[in-house]
């Protein structure tokens, strides 16, 4: 049984999506339990493929098509999921902040958290403070993940720390930062909950946030 | 046969990283860090200042090494401020004998105090034009930063550069009128990017004309298209050189069209390759120049590339899309199979 599940993740890891979605249907029909094929094939095999990008193993087109592999193999996965009741972990708004048009960050941030387990509501890009604020509420996520490209759009983050702390959320919804110009000291300076480095790292942020 | 390809030199930018450990970044028998370089023929060590050791980046085996440079240069003191000096002068004139006409300047990243960092691209400015005879090309997002980087530029050695102009940066149009400078013309939107090449000339139809408006010639105009990068869309190389002949159809001979061509390659292996093969892709398109590392890209070098290699072939079915998540090159890369 368990190696159903190993084949899953090696799999994903190739970026093979029909052999992923055929091997989750094998799981099962072998009855396996659907969050251990969740949990120990796909995301598993995911989390291999975010350790490999932070060490510049892989390329960001691998980390796409193992993505991809992902979906396919969730799509036929998630009714069983919902009927088992097996949640997300948790709810993450990203977004690129106001100003900012910029996008590929964003998105493999995006990819990565979903890798991680995580429900992503995706708020796209020169996205008003407000906006990502109400989309948390809306989908009580716990975490906004913001991203900037430019040193002139980056304290447009500072206003979505304000936003929260008005609305009486610190604390309940946490901020995470990322992008080429934000750096620790800057998110230190803001005031928001966490900063990471690269979109791999994003996802481990993340993961610890949801536990504080 | 590539008789010219405009450089603007990329260089000289406060993103720019080196990797710990790397053969740029020696250990010294005190155990301690240094960035080596060469000036004028002479191996040289830049100190790291203080403030970048023990930050994330830091963590992360990176140091941006024109922030070291700069902070060095601007703030530090003796041996440790010469060589933060030295550093950027011989940066400067390495792209000027590589074949650079502009040396762009981007000071950004350096701190989040725009005071500081207009002060800065002054002192920036200064350093670089004491080094070499090129206009200079400033690079920011800021108009305050704008301003003082295009006054600190010395007139004498022709048209200073703007990089960059957009829809969604008209503020800077009194800045294009006041200094008649060369512009890099960004094919964005005022609240997107654009998709394809119609989205490309729609933002350039309006904003062309106004740049004309304030007093520019065609020639001074270079336009960006904007690259995006290969490994998450493999459309986005066609696209642009698409979006490249549309631009040379429409505005004719005189303007220029240049990227940042290497953003093409972001995510990829052998990315000196893939801009190399996209920048010749990009003269066959129309295009004339590039915002590149003029030792990486410069006529010369284009014309040498071994157009029957393994390694050019494979970028070039990448760069024209037909090579899906890129899976063949990045297999034959891994094989040892692109030289």
């Amino acid at each position: 049984m368990s190696s159903t599940l190993e084949q899953i993740a090696e799999q994903l890891i190739k970026g093979k999506a029909n052999d992923v979605r055929a091997l989750v249907q094998k799981a099962i029909d072998e009855k396996v339990k659907p969050s251990d094929i969740l949990n120990k094939g796909l995301l598993a095999g995911m989390s291999i493929v975010g350790e490999r990008f932070k060490k510049n193993e892989v390329y960001v087109p691998e980390v796409l098509i193992a993505a991809r592999a992902m979906k396919a193999g969730t799509e036929i996965l998630k009714p069983l999921l919902v009927a088992a009741g097996v949640k997300p972990i948790g709810t993450v708004v990203i977004g690129t902040v106001k100003g900012d048009l910029h996008d590929i960050g964003k998105n493999l941030v995006g990819m990565m958290l979903e890798g991680a387990g995580l429900r992503v509501v995706d708020a796209g890009i020169n996205v008003e403070p407000e906006m990502m604020l109400k989309l948390a509420r809306e989908n009580n996520a716990t975490i906004i993940g913001a991203s900037a490209l430019l040193t002139t759009t980056m304290t447009n983050m500072k206003t979505i720390v304000e936003a929260v702390k008005a609305a009486g959320l610190s604390g309940k919804i946490k901020v995470m930062i990322g992008g080429a110009p934000v750096t620790q000291a800057f998110c230190d300076e803001i005031g928001a909950d966490g900063y990471a480095p690269d979109a791999a790292s994003a996802a481990d942020l993340a993961k610890a946030l949801l536990k504080k | 046969m590539i008789s010219k390809f405009i450089v603007i030199g990329e260089n000289i930018h406060c993103t720019r990283i080196l990797k710990r450990g790397g053969a740029m970044v020696p250990k010294l028998e005190d155990g301690r860090e240094v960035i080596a370089f060469e000036s004028q023929g002479r191996k040289m060590h830049l100190p790291i200042p203080d403030a970048l050791r023990g930050t994330g980046d830091w963590e992360a085996g990176k140091v941006k090494h024109f922030i070291a440079a700069m902070r060095q240069g601007f703030y530090g003191h003796g041996a440790g401020r010469q060589a933060g000096l030295d550093y950027i002068q011989a940066m400067a004139r390495k792209q000027e004998e590589n074949g650079a006409a502009f040396l762009d300047i981007n000071v950004d990243e350096f701190s989040t105090d725009v005071a500081e960092r207009v002060r800065l691209i002054k002192w920036a400015a200064g350093a670089v034009q004491q080094a070499s005879r090129l206009p200079l090309s400033i690079d920011t997002s800021n108009e305050a930063i704008m301003r003082a980087g295009l006054e600190a530029c010395d007139p004498e050695r022709g048209r200073p550069m703007i990089n960059s102009v957009s829809l969604e940066r008209l503020g800077l149009l009194p800045l294009v009128a006041g200094f008649k400078p060369a512009v890099v013309a960004s094919a964005a939107g005022a609240t997107a990017l654009p998709r394809d090449t119609a989205e490309r000339m729609a933002n350039l139809k309006d904003l062309i004309p106004r740049l004309l408006d304030a007093g520019l010639q065609p020639s001074w105009i270079y336009v960006d298209p904007l690259v995006y990068t290969i490994s998450t869309d493999p459309g986005n190389g066609a696209m642009f050189l698409d979006a490249v002949r549309a631009i040379r159809a429409e505005y004719g001979p005189e303007i220029h069209i240049i990227g940042g061509l290497s953003n093409i390659s972001f995510g990829m292996p052998n990315r000196k390759l893939i801009n190399q093969v996209f920048a010749r892709m990009c003269v066959e398109a129309g295009g004339d120049g590039g915002i590149v590392d003029p030792a990486q890209i410069n006529a010369k070098l284009l014309n040498a590339l071994a157009a029957d290699s393994e390694g050019y072939k494979l970028a070039r079915a990448l760069l024209a899309g037909e090579d899906e998540f890129g899976v063949n090159f990045i297999e034959a890369f891994r094989g040892g199979r692109i030289k």
